[in-house]
């Protein structure tokens, strides 16, 4: 069974007033284990895809399912939730909380829940260690590279033990070095541990490492490869 | 967590959760301060009034009191009893008879209206403590007849000194007009300038002689050990006593003194009321704007699955927590500042010929009343507990998407 199935999935902003139609008819099955990256040109529905499959957005049509769990039925409140336990988030940037250490960023998803702070911290070390940060698990966000915050936020996405991790291009705000760099980490977790990703981007360099590439054009599924 | 979060938080702008803690700072001992230095100033002033002019409550014929002439004299024998009582009454300090006339002061170059007190020096020295605010002279302790105590203003608008001569007119008890001659033998300068010309202070007995009645009395002024007690001890007297006699305490003496003490309760709540305000406005403003420097870091804080409930929390904490640090620190200071006030007293020396005018002598003691301290502690707290609430209710309707798409 998939993970991820997208059913008809219409997206229109501004219905009411200058309606956008975002996505248009939008069906996507996306198995565990997976290591699949959305691209298309700026403005074909990228980040509108990975917001309503990562539960940030709510669909105009169609259905989200989450193994069983259809996402469009689900209250805010328990969206929240839904994303606390089942969804791992790296962002583009403003990824994480300055005023915490970068122990501290990733114990903070397992305190949230409700792991002991002991734990918790033991829990955030090996995962700092898996994207091979042991040495600046002390270290503040600022005093961390940007490279380096991007994989502090892959080893928070993981350390919540999610279905999956979306990653809206992640490798944006990288240089080539540290986006080959965290690309790898991905790679390798994906590979030794099963992690599902579903990552966007613009950058050929990272398109050609994706297992599945799926292309959006104008908000519509133009093409679905396995590479 | 979340509080811990939020305390690091606080320490992410060093400089703005100073400017905080300072406000509340600066509200809570200005609050204290002031209600306590207002307090001091009016059981100063209540006190002087009533230990110099007025005395605790007063026994006369209600007719002395109606029209202020010295036929309605007190009938000696029927108050006999409630004398006796009153020395035997355990809440009653001290008591002294007066003899009063209303009449002229006159000297070669200018007169002027006044009351006439004859006191009996013995009993009214551990009554009142005019005595003390003598400048010049004896208070009435010279060995001839017929000596006055003036009161400096007056002294020097009749232009007369010690030993010099005065006249006064005034209406004996069976209607004749009588004037005297009398020496000056004490000048006084009590805090309130505008009494000091309205009274002057003979011997009891010149009076009494003067008077045409040798036992004429028509005022017994009685002081309490505690000037407050006067209501729930008065009424006994009231019902004991007889006839055209009455008794009045100063609550009823001298109405304006009591609404003094009222009218500064509510000043000084009003006070703390603005206080308050400006404190909790200073507050929502500056959790407000951090707040806004936050949105993208609380919209990814709310995307990663942390509920609204905790993100709520964290920011009453960062609040309530600044508040905690003020306002012990604001308790603190004032505490001490008032102590090291209440040592060496606030000096108005340099003001004290302004505030003599109003009775007021120029060394004001503070005076904190348990009542405010609690009040200020508890307003201070539910106001910055309000004033968290509006930032961190803005905190969490803010939507995850919206807030990371910022830019
Ligand atoms: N909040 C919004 N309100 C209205 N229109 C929106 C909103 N968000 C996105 N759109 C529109 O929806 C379409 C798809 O936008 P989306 O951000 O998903 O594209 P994208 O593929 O992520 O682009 P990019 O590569 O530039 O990030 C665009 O036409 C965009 O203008
Ligand atoms: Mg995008």
């Amino acid at each position: 069974m998939a993970i991820i199935s997208v059913s008809n999935v219409e997206k229109i902003y501004n219905p009411d007033t200058i309606p956008v139609h975002a996505l248009k008819q939008v069906n996507l099955e996306i198995q565990k284990g997976e290591f699949t990256a959305i691209v298309g040109p700026s403005g074909s529905g990228k980040t509108t895809l990975l917001n309503c499959i990562g539960g940030l957005d709510t669909v105009s049509s169609g259905t989200i399912h989450i193994k069983n769990i259809d996402l469009t039925n689900l209250t805010d409140k328990e969206l929240i939730k839904f994303r606390l336990n089942h969804i791992g988030f790296v962002f583009q940037a403003y990824n994480l909380i300055p005023v915490l250490t970068a122990l501290e960023n990733v114990a903070f998803i397992l305190q949230l829940q409700g792991k002991s702070t002991k734990e918790a911290h033991s829990l955030a070390k090996q995962m700092l260690d898996s994207v091979g940060l042991s040495e600046r698990i002390h270290n503040r966000p600022a005093q961390l590279s940007g490279g380096q915050q991007q994989r502090v936020a892959v080893a928070r996405a993981l350390a919540s033990q999610p279905d999956y991790v979306l990653a809206d291009e992640p490798t944006a705000n990288l240089d080539s070095e540290s986006a080959s760099k965290l690309l790898d980490i991905m790679e390798r977790l994906n590979a030794e541990q099963g992690v599902t990703f579903l990552f966007s981007t613009h950058d050929e360099r990272v398109i050609r490492r994706a297992k599945r590439v799926v292309t959006l054009r104008d908000g519509a599924i133009s093409s679905d490869a396995n590479q | 967590m979340t509080i811990q979060l939020g305390w690091k938080n606080i320490w992410r702008n060093p400089v703005r959760s100073i400017v905080v803690i300072s406000a509340v700072v600066i509200g809570v001992w200005a609050a204290i301060f002031i209600s306590a230095l207002s307090n001091g100033l009016t059981s100063h002033y209540l006190s002087s009034q009533l230990d110099t002019y007025i005395g605790h409550a007063a026994i006369s014929t209600q007719a002395f009191w109606d029209e202020r002439t010295s036929e309605h004299i007190i009938p000696n024998e029927q108050l006999a009893p409630v004398i006796k009582a009153l020395e035997r009454d355990s809440l009653v300090k001290s008591l002294t008879p007066i003899t009063i006339a209303e009449g002229m002061i006159a000297s070669a170059t200018y007169s002027s209206g006044v009351q006439i007190r004859g006191i009996d020096i013995a009993s009214d020295t551990t009554c009142f403590n005019t005595h003390t605010f003598l400048t010049e002279g004896s208070y009435l302790g010279e060995s001839y007849k017929n000596q006055i105590v003036l009161g400096e203003k007056l002294a020097k608008k009749l232009n007369v000194k010690l030993r010099s001569k005065v006249v006064l007119t005034f209406q004996q008890i069976d209607g004749s007009i009588s004037s005297a001659a009398f020496r000056v033998g004490g000048i006084i300068k009590t805090p309130n300038s505008a009494m000091d010309q309205m009274r002057v202070i003979v011997k009891q007995t010149d009076l009494q002689q003067l008077l045409g009645n040798a036992t004429a009395v028509h005022e017994w002024s009685i002081f309490l050990n505690d000037a407050k007690a006067v209501n729930t001890w008065i009424p006994t007297y009231k019902q004991d006593l007889q006839g055209d006699l009455a008794i009045e305490s100063w609550l009823e003496k001298a109405p304006e003194l009591a609404y003094i003490e009222n009218s500064m309760d509510l000043y000084l709540y009003i006070f703390m009321g603005i206080i308050v305000l400006a404190l909790v406005l200073g507050i929502v403003n500056t959790m407000l704007m951090a707040i806004l420097e936050r949105t993208r870091e609380l919209g990814m804080l709310m995307a990663i699955g942390m509920p609204r409930m905790k993100v709520f929390n964290m920011i009453i904490s960062e609040t309530i927590t600044l508040s905690c640090i003020g306002a012990p620190l604001g308790l603190f200071l004032a505490w001490s500042s008032l102590k090291l006030m209440g040592k060496h007293g606030l000096d108005l020396s340099a003001f004290a010929d302004g505030l003599a005018a109003y009775g007021m002598s120029s060394v004001v003691y503070p005076d904190l009343k348990m009542e405010y301290l609690i009040t200020i502690s508890v307003l201070i707290f539910v106001a910055s507990l309000l004033a968290a609430l509006y930032p961190a209710l803005k905190a969490i309707k803010l939507k995850p998407l919206e807030a990371i798409r910022l830019h």
